[in-house]
């Protein structure tokens, strides 16, 4: 089994194309996947079970959200495509968090699900050295010799073996799938979709580690039989930036018209109907196997957890311009039909309301990410890639991430390149893989920004500036692009420079502007940049007193506010980073005998043995090693040095 | 890992003393002890180190390997695996103090197969070892360099961890702030969540009470560190060399009649009180034209400035006021920020009524000085008799008492790098706390919390940076 003459002299077996690059599975990760390594110059096929379901928005309509519109910018900024996508098939934006300060502004768009996954097909159709496939793909086939295993192929139901020197496996949440409703278990995939079969066996016969997850997803109700004046409306801000740099530099404006959300709050009936029917609940009734999700709860989960509360705010979201379907945010469950037409029926401006999809929980076969690499590679087979939900991550935005990520690689890895490593300094794709690679993780995890240590350098504006040059370098940003970003740099660069040296005299014409928004009025000359720092004044208020200012698009004045408002914190942000730097750059062997430590505690001893990290800062994170191990192995490392024996990256 | 020579050390200082202890531990510590003594009486019938249970001491003869030739006389300490300071097989042998008595033993024990210690290895392997963690190592130093009650249990309680459990109980404080913060960043629209700024803007002012508490024991700790400095000042022949030769308890300075004849300032590390101090015999000052004894005079002007408590010695033998005119007028200046004593030495020389009238006239003359404080201790003190030496040591204890910030303060700061840290920390609470109350971006309450948790991190340990390590292990010497 999984040897590639195994498969090939197998009945009905035949030799299929060859190409490069094998992804496997059209959601966001296979998507991103797909492109990156077809863009960068490598034959590439991608195969799906559905292609009228590419890039399907299962759950939520919506791209972006706290932490995950930070995500879609960055994967921009790597030249992957989720945001220009998203910039096309937006029906209202909204940056969440604008109250709050710019280190957590989080850009937040609800998308038309159909047209998003159309535009996606096109896309994808156009891309050159891309082959689509509607194919199922069942096995993946490897050579072995002494030392390791490394992929040769891949085969599928009908027996097509296509040889292959990497592959990227996107499965989301399609491998040996189970829908739940109540009592009614449908072996089957999202939306009533077919799922995968056999695959995940195969790579349990090539040594990989299996785990199961739950994930659920809400009701959807006809907006016509809804009563839209009991509930709250939720206007979306036409003023969100677009997605896409590149959008954003040409200054297209994403959506002026927008559609507006809906929010309305459970009712004692709705918890009544609950707890009456805790007993069907597949959930507490033992049926589930797998883990959810603690930050996606269902609204049964919700109400046992939070017992205390009497009330749950649900929102109401339209999902296309062209249906009239309605999807209710924070009402997943697994409880079954009849229940649920009571439940949604308790809800105010819903009690006439017709359910078009019942909601379910889904169980699905996924890979322990521990045994990756930080490139997204297995450590047990070589050219073997994941991205996405099969990783254990949750999210549209996260998988899109990873997926771009794992075919970036994927690529590199074909041209025998050394692979592209985030690290959790540089990006949230960066504490997005470090986290699933070095902590793993027991329930679908999604992305937040307090995951992040370094949040205020993090930001969704300068995605571009941490991570346009590593796109550019690996081939992704075309040059164009790249000369319309280094000129943004420059621009911020000059602008900042010229404000720093240029002095306002304390005349009246300033204090007018002061005394206008209440700020102290200055005594004698002060820089442009001193008064820009002060948190009551904005760029723009001192235009009056600077006639002689360059005209800046919005996103440059942005970016220069933000630098020299939050300066000093930056800074403190940046020592914190170099600290971090120095642990993350104190490479370990891989065959440092950890066992033989003594200092180590047992557990350390093991988990060090097992996964042998990278860098010391990459142990630090490794769950069971403690900072007192820590503080033992760089006394071990220093001993070591001192004996005239160098630890070798 | 290849195994290692056992390696071994002399623990005890150099210089003459009764007994010397050295240390020899690693795998094969008790085959090369075997190879070098020669074993005369152990408990429960052992006939060999190697035989020897752990914990049991040995009576016997260090000889050279080769020629049996008796070195010397000692006792044997055994340990075994884990059950020892650096959890390796050990031994201590505890021999006679000469100098070459030790160089001797040291030199059998390297024939013998063993190789001489780094700088802080013991430690360093017990830490290794997983016996004591960093901050426990460190105060190992702090133990052995602690040469007053007060400071050794200074040292010995944090070797027990109670700065470390305080320092713990701040940090968890910050982190429930912390959290609170970090909640209302991630789910800002969830109205789930109150905003109560205040309540935490409360809980930050009281966290910066408790660092203030902890760091202002830091004063009294650095004393315990690195003593008070008290210095003694008089005209010469005062009595101030006799008067330190009776604290300190033996003839350092050379006593004669004929004045001038301490030329330098002189220092002794003794103990007043309980509490340590530097007492710094200062030459006699007066005008001289002679160049040594003026290089002396400045040296004792500037130790006098730089002192925590200065001992002013008058005496009634020969007492004339205009002598004393310069250093009245130099000790006014001081006796604003400095502790001054007035000390009439030499009490059983003169009659009650030549020390009252000295100190008198001292007084009127001093309370005539523009901007001089008052001297609030005055005391007849005698170097024969020991007249006046123990009201000095409650003076001592009261000025060292007095920088102690709240009674009942258990928990004493005395490590520089502890105190670095805590300011640090301390300083982004405060801009914390600034942030929140003006109403600016919480997620930089967040980042100055954050940053705090990880500069107090490094004193307990549990955050841990490569420097972080390097530090606590350089100040390490051999032996130790």
């Amino acid at each position: 089994m999984g040897t590639w003459n195994d498969a090939i002299s197998a009945k009905y077996a035949y030799i299929a194309d060859e190409y490069e690059v094998a992804v496997v599975g059209a959601g966001h990760a296979g998507c991103e996947a797909a492109c990156a390594a077809a863009h960068l110059g490598l034959k590439t096929v991608l195969f799906t079970l559905h292609l009228d379901a590419i890039a399907n928005l299962p759950c939520n309509p919506s791209i972006g959200g706290t932490a995950k519109g930070q995500l879609v910018r960055e994967i921009d900024a790597l030249g992957g495509i989720m945001g220009e996508m998203a910039d096309l098939s937006a029906i209202q934006t909204r940056m969440l968090n604008r109250s709050k300060g710019p280190a957590v502004f989080s850009p937040r768009a609800q998308m038309d699900r159909s047209q998003y996954s159309r535009r996606m097909k096109e896309r994808l159709e156009k891309e050159p050295n891309l082959t689509l496939c509607q194919s199922e793909i069942v096995e993946v086939l490897w050579n072995e010799d002494a030392s390791a295993k490394s992929i040769c192929g891949v085969k599928t139901k009908s027996g097509a073996c296509y040889p292959v020197k990497a592959v990227v496996i996107c499965s989301g949440t399609y491998m040996e799938s189970r829908t739940i409703m109540g009592e009614c278990i449908t072996e089957s995939g999202p939306d009533g979709l077919s799922r995968s079969v056999g695959l995940s066996q195969s790579l349990r016969d090539a040594g990989i580690p299996i785990l199961r997850f739950k994930t659920g997803t809400p009701v959807r109700v006809n907006a016509l039989t809804v009563d839209k004046d009991e509930m709250d409306i939720q206007p979306g801000e036409p003023d969100m930036p677009p997605f896409s740099f590149g959008n954003e530099m040409a200054g297209v404006e994403v959506k002026k018209e927008q559609i507006p959300c809906y929010a309305v709050w459970t009712t004692e009936q709705t918890r009544e109907v609950i707890k009456n029917n805790m007993d069907r609940s597949p959930l507490y009734s033992g049926v589930i196997s797998g883990t959810g999700p603690r930050y996606c709860p269902s609204i049964e989960d919700k109400f046992v957890r939070f017992s205390d509360k009497s009330r749950h705010q649900i929102f109401v979201e339209p999902m296309g311009e062209t249906t009239e379907e309605l999807y209710l945010q924070g009402f997943s469950t697994s409880l079954p039909e009849e229940v649920q037409i009571k439940m949604v029926h308790s809800l105010p401006g819903l009690s006439h309301a017709r359910i078009q999809r019942y909601a379910y929980a889904i169980e699905y076969d996924l890979i322990d990410p521990t045994s990756m690499k930080l490139s997204l590679e297995s450590t047990i087979l070589s050219g073997l890639f994941t991205g996405g939900q099969i990783n254990g991550s949750s999210g549209y935005e996260e998988a899109g991430a990873q997926g771009l990520l794992a075919g970036i690689n994927a690529a590199l890895y074909v041209k025998g390149e050394a692979p592209l490593i985030l690290d959790r300094s540089t990006s949230y794709l960066g504490v997005l893989v470090d986290d699933l690679v070095t902590k793993g993780t027991s329930e679908p995890y999604r992305m937040m920004t307090s995951r992040a240590e370094y949040r205020l350098f993090l930001r969704q504006d300068n995605a571009d500036i941490r991570l346009t040059d590593i796109g550019h370098r690996i081939g992704l940003v075309g040059e164009e692009r790249y000369a319309k970003f280094c000129e943004k740099r420059a621009a911020i660069e000059a602008e900042e420079e010229r404000l720093r040296n240029t002095y306002i005299a304390p005349k009246e014409e300033l204090h007018a502007i002061l005394r206008a928004h209440n700020s102290t009025l200055t005594p004698s000359g002060v820089s442009l940049a001193e008064l820009v720092k002060r948190p009551e004044l904005h760029y723009d208020d001192l235009a009056p007193v600077d006639i002689n200012r360059p005209a800046l698009r919005k996103d440059i004045v942005f970016a220069i506010e933000v630098d020299l408002k939050y300066e000093g914190y930056i800074a403190l942000e940046k020592d914190r980073i170099a600290k971090f730097e120095t642990l993350e750059k104190r490479a370990l062997a891989a065959d440092i005998p950890y066992e033989s430590i003594e200092g180590l505690r047992l557990e350390a001893r093991q988990k060090l043995s097992q996964r042998k990290p990278l860098s010391v800062g990459q142990a630090s994170r490794i769950s069971g090693v403690s900072p007192a191990d820590i503080a033992v192995l760089l006394v071990y490392l220093d001993a070591q040095k001192r004996k005239g024996r160098e630890a070798h990256a | 890992m290849a195994s290692d020579k056992p390696y071994c050390a002399c623990a005890t200082p150099p210089g003459v003393s009764g007994i010397a202890l050295i240390r020899m531990a690693g795998d094969g510590a008790s085959t090369v002890a075997d190879r070098v003594f020669v074993l005369r009486r152990a408990a429960l019938g052992a006939k060999s180190v190697s035989e020897m249970q752990g914990y049991t001491v040995a009576y016997g003869h260090i000889v050279h390997p080769e020629t049996h030739k008796i070195i010397d006389e000692v006792m044997l300490t055994r340990f075994t695996a884990p059950h020892s300071y650096t959890g390796e097989d050990a031994i201590e042998i505890s021999c006679h103090g000469g100098t070459a008595v030790r160089q001797e033993i040291l030199r059998v024990l390297l024939l013998a197969g063993a190789r001489m210690a780094l700088p802080g290895e013991f430690t360093r392997k017990a830490f290794a070892a997983g016996k004591i963690d960093l901050t426990q190592a460190e105060s190992v130093m702090d133990v052995i360099a602690a040469d007053s009650a007060m400071a050794l249990e200074a040292a010995e309680s944090q070797l027990m961890g109670t700065v470390k459990k305080e320092v713990r109980r701040i940090s968890s404080s910050i982190y429930a702030v912390f959290a609170a913060m970090e909640m209302m960043v991630e789910f800002p629209h969830e109205e789930e969540y109150p905003q109560d700024d205040e309540k935490q803007e409360a809980a930050l002012q009281a966290i910066l009470h408790d660092m203030d508490m902890l760091i202002g024991t830091f004063s009294q700790g650095r004393i315990l560190k690195e003593k008070m400095t008290t210095v003694l000042v008089g005209v010469p022949n005062s009595g101030k060399s006799s008067l330190l030769n009776r604290i300190a308890g033996f003839e350092r300075a050379i006593v004669t009649s004929v004045p001038g004849t301490t030329r330098d300032t002189l220092e002794v590390d003794t103990t007043m009180g309980g509490v340590p101090i530097r007492l710094i015999d200062t030459a006699g000052i007066r005008g001289t034209e002679d160049e040594v004894e003026a290089i002396g005079v400045n040296r004792a002007k500037k130790a006098t400035g730089e002192a925590d408590i200065v001992f002013w010695l008058v005496s009634s033998e020969n007492f004339r006021l205009e002598e004393h005119e310069e250093m009245i007028g130099d000790l006014a200046k001081l006796s604003k920020n400095t502790k001054l004593g007035l000390l009439i030495s030499k009490s059983d020389t003169g009659s009650n009524e030549a020390n009252d009238a000295v100190q008198k006239a001292i007084l009127s003359s001093f309370a005539g000085i523009e901007d001089a404080h008052d001297i609030s201790f005055i005391q007849n003190v005698s170097a024969t008799t020991g007249e006046g030496i123990d009201a000095m040591c409650d003076m001592v204890k009261a000025v060292y008492d007095a920088l102690g910030v709240g009674h009942g303060q258990e928990v004493i700061i005395t490590s520089e790098r502890h105190y670095e840290r805590l300011r640090a920390a301390q300083e982004h609470v405060k801009e914390a706390l600034r942030v929140l109350s003006h109403g600016e971006p919480k997620e930089i309450v967040c980042l100055l919390l954050r940053t705090a948790m990880e500069e107090i991190g490094e004193i307990t340990g549990d955050s841990v940076s490569e420097k972080l390590v390097d530090t606590i292990f350089s100040r390490f010497c051999i032996g130790k």
